[in-house]
């Protein structure tokens, strides 16, 4: 039921209740009213009539006393016309009303009665000659019996009264009883309307309330960040609208959601990938100011080395001949000698770390040319190939490249210390695969190699200088870093993945078009 | 050719080394004085090296390009205008291979050498550097003397010339 419909259904019930119980008091109403118009019919009617008999009928009976002792003809003559009326009133109200049954014997009473009473009067009439009447035994005889009829007709008439009373009293015992059967009525339906007001008010409210609460509830746990809730309501009414759409915005935030997840976590690979660029742009210039500032002594100590060593053989060569020297002063020399052994050891070493840092930081600026990727790359393998165990089976696959504008000997460079290290891993007998293509306005090229993978963590700083653990000594490496340095310098990305148990691969792209920076 | 080279002996020539490091001067000095005969002269500061260079004749300028205020270029620019015999070599710190290059075209270098130099090289390439210095130099004393001997040859010529006439 739509829930418009259903906030109707209480004030329509409301109605209805109204409704039915203005028809039964208008139909009491009528009842009453029916009464009202018997009682007034049958009581007052009769009562009246009663009355008016009885008054008729007082004044006959003076009229009869008065003609019998006052010797009135007259008062004879008035009694008997008063006598027809009262009989003219009973017949006419024989017609009317429903005392009918009353009526018939007191017309026979009274034409008994008034038969008695005037053959009485008469009689009387007929014998007083003097001033009174004279009694008789026969006279009195009359009289007792006339009397006797006088008072039953006097019964009867009460009769009528009373007998009308009682039809009162029935008629009103009717209608009380009719009222009471009436306010039960009422109360009954008054009070089973409203159980059924109170009882389907309830139902309707939590019938709306209920689907209400729910969707309450459910746009709170939205809010709260639990968007995978479900609502499970569906009507075809505007609280069903109000869950569709509900659903709807559930829906797009939790796209709006996956989307910005996404988005977030690009740009956090990219925050990423700017932070080492950004890192290792300071690190170069760093690494610059220290080759630079080395490079002076650098020399200084080169070239004593050397004069020291030229100087030796010179005095060598001159003093081999001397005999009884000092034995402090043989000391002394071969002291001199070795130090300068060793001096020339380490100046060399410097000279390396110090070469190193130069290509790091990329102090050697070359020109700038169109640099084909191909050709640089087969010629790395070709330096590789004396680095290359035997076991180890290398392959390329060669795309359709368009040059690339950069430093080639530098991307060279590159190229050769991935190859290098992933040469290194595959050993002794693994697989390394070369591939280049053609992507878009991007050369891309991808290096894989078997035999070790790395973790994330270790992934996250492959291209930071790091300490080898390698060779016979602990030593820096410099190689991945620089190789790093040189890619961003050529405005390219590089990416070294894992896969368990696969192996490395990394894969670089590099823009065909783009402005090599400085450094 | 020999006869033109007799001339030059190693005590001759006149080296002007240019450096902002001392130590590196005293390197250079002291290699080149255990295995050469060269006169050296050396300056830390290029304003009193080019002032040198205006009132002296020498055979070979070496400097450094990075110094304060006046650069390796502009020192053997002056030279190349007070010293133009003499062959300018730069001694780059680090390898700023466009800036020599900018130097060989501007100011006529001979030979750049980077840092830190290795000493045999460094000998061969101021042995070349004098090599040709000198060569110059007994070259124009050999045309000067032809042109000499033209001249006495011509007014030999005129003499005989009026002679006859």
């Amino acid at each position: 039921m739509r829930f418009t419909h259903k906030i109707l259904l209480s004030p329509l019930i409301t109605a209805v209740a109204f409704m039915v119980i203005f028809a039964v008091t208008q139909r009491a109403f009528e009842r009453g009213s029916e009464n009202i118009a018997k009682i007034q019919d049958v009581y007052f009617q009769a009562s009246e009539l009663s009355h008016s008999l009885h008054s008729d009928l007082l004044r006959i009976r003076y009229l009869l006393t008065a003609a019998a002792s006052d010797n009135d003809e007259e008062s004879l003559l008035q009694a008997i016309a008063g006598a027809a009326k009262f009989r003219a009133t009973i017949e006419r109200a024989q017609g009317a009303s429903e005392l009918a049954a009353l009526l018939d014997p007191l017309a026979d009473q009274f034409d008994d009665y008034f038969a008695s009473a005037r053959r009485l009067t008469e009689k009387i009439l007929d014998s007083t000659t003097g001033p009174g009447p004279t009694y008789d035994q026969a006279l009195i005889d009359d009289a007792v019996a006339m009397n006797r009829q006088y008072a039953d007709l006097g019964a009867a008439l009460r009769l009528i009264v009373e007998g009308n009373h009682q039809e009162l009293e029935d008629a009103i015992e009717d209608s009380r009883a009719h009222i009471g059967h009436l306010r039960f009525v009422m109360n009954i339906t008054s009070v089973v309307f409203l159980g059924v007001l109170v009882v389907l008010s309830v139902v309707v409210i939590r019938s709306i309330v209920g689907p209400v609460n729910t969707m309450s509830r459910v746009a709170q746990a939205i809010s709260g960040g639990e968007l995978a809730v479900e609502l499970d309501y569906y009507s075809p009414d505007a609280l069903g609208e109000l869950a569709d759409s509900i659903r709807e915005m559930q829906k797009s935030l939790v796209s709006d959601l996956a989307r910005r997840e996404k988005s977030e976590a690009d740009l956090i690979a990219a925050q990423g990938q700017m932070v080492q660029s950004g890192k290792m742009a300071v690190l170069g210039k760093l690494v610059a100011g220290l080759a630079h500032e080395l490079n002076t002594p650098l020399g200084t100590m080169l070239s004593s080395v050397d004069v020291l060593k030229r100087s030796r053989a010179i005095l060598n060569e001159n003093t081999k001949a001397e005999t009884g020297v000092d034995a402090r002063v043989t000391k002394a020399s071969a002291a001199m000698s070795r130090s300068i052994d060793n001096l020339s050891v380490a100046t060399s070493r410097v000279e390396d770390l110090v070469n190193g840092l130069k290509v790091f930081s990329q102090l050697d600026n070359g020109e700038i040319q169109q640099a084909d990727i191909n050709t640089g790359l087969q010629a790395t393998l070709i330096l590789l190939e004396p680095e290359t165990p035997s076991e180890v089976k290398v392959v390329a696959q060669w795309g359709d490249l368009e040059t690339v504008l950069g430093l080639p000997a530098q991307l060279n460079q590159a190229f050769l210390s991935i190859l290098r290290r992933t040469v290194r891993d595959a050993a002794p007998s693994g697989l390394v695969s070369l591939k280049t293509e053609q992507v878009g306005e991007r050369v891309r090229v991808t290096i894989k190699g078997t035999g070790r993978d790395y973790a994330t963590e270790e992934l996250n700083l492959l291209f930071n200088p790091n300490f080898s653990f390698n060779n016979t000594r602990v030593r820096m490496d410099w190689d991945m870093a620089t190789a790093s340095r040189i890619i961003s310098r050529h405005n390219g990305t590089i990416v070294a993945a894992s896969e368990s148990g696969e192996g490395t691969f990394y894969t670089i792209e590099i823009p065909n078009w783009s402005e090599v920076k400085k450094s | 050719m020999n006869s033109l080279l007799a001339k030059f002996s190693e005590s001759e020539a006149h080296i002007v080394l240019v450096d902002d490091e001392a130590m590196v001067i005293d390197t250079l000095r002291t290699f080149l004085a255990l295995e050469t005969d060269y006169k050296v002269t050396s300056f830390t500061d290029p304003a009193k090296a080019i002032a040198c260079g205006k009132e002296t004749e020498i055979d070979l300028i070496v400097s450094d390009f990075l110094m304060p205020q006046i650069n390796g270029i502009a020192l053997l620019r002056a030279y190349g205008e007070s010293n133009p015999q003499a062959p300018r070599i730069l001694l780059t710190g680090y390898a700023d291979k466009g800036s020599a290059i900018k130097a060989i075209n501007e100011v006529g270098l001979f030979q750049y050498l980077e840092k830190p130099w290795d000493n045999d090289q460094l000998l061969v390439v101021f042995r070349n550097a004098l090599d040709r210095r000198f060569l110059f130099k007994a070259l124009q004393e050999k045309i000067a003397e032809v042109d000499q001997a033209q001249g006495k040859l011509s007014g030999l010529q005129d003499d005989i010339l009026r002679t006859f006439i």
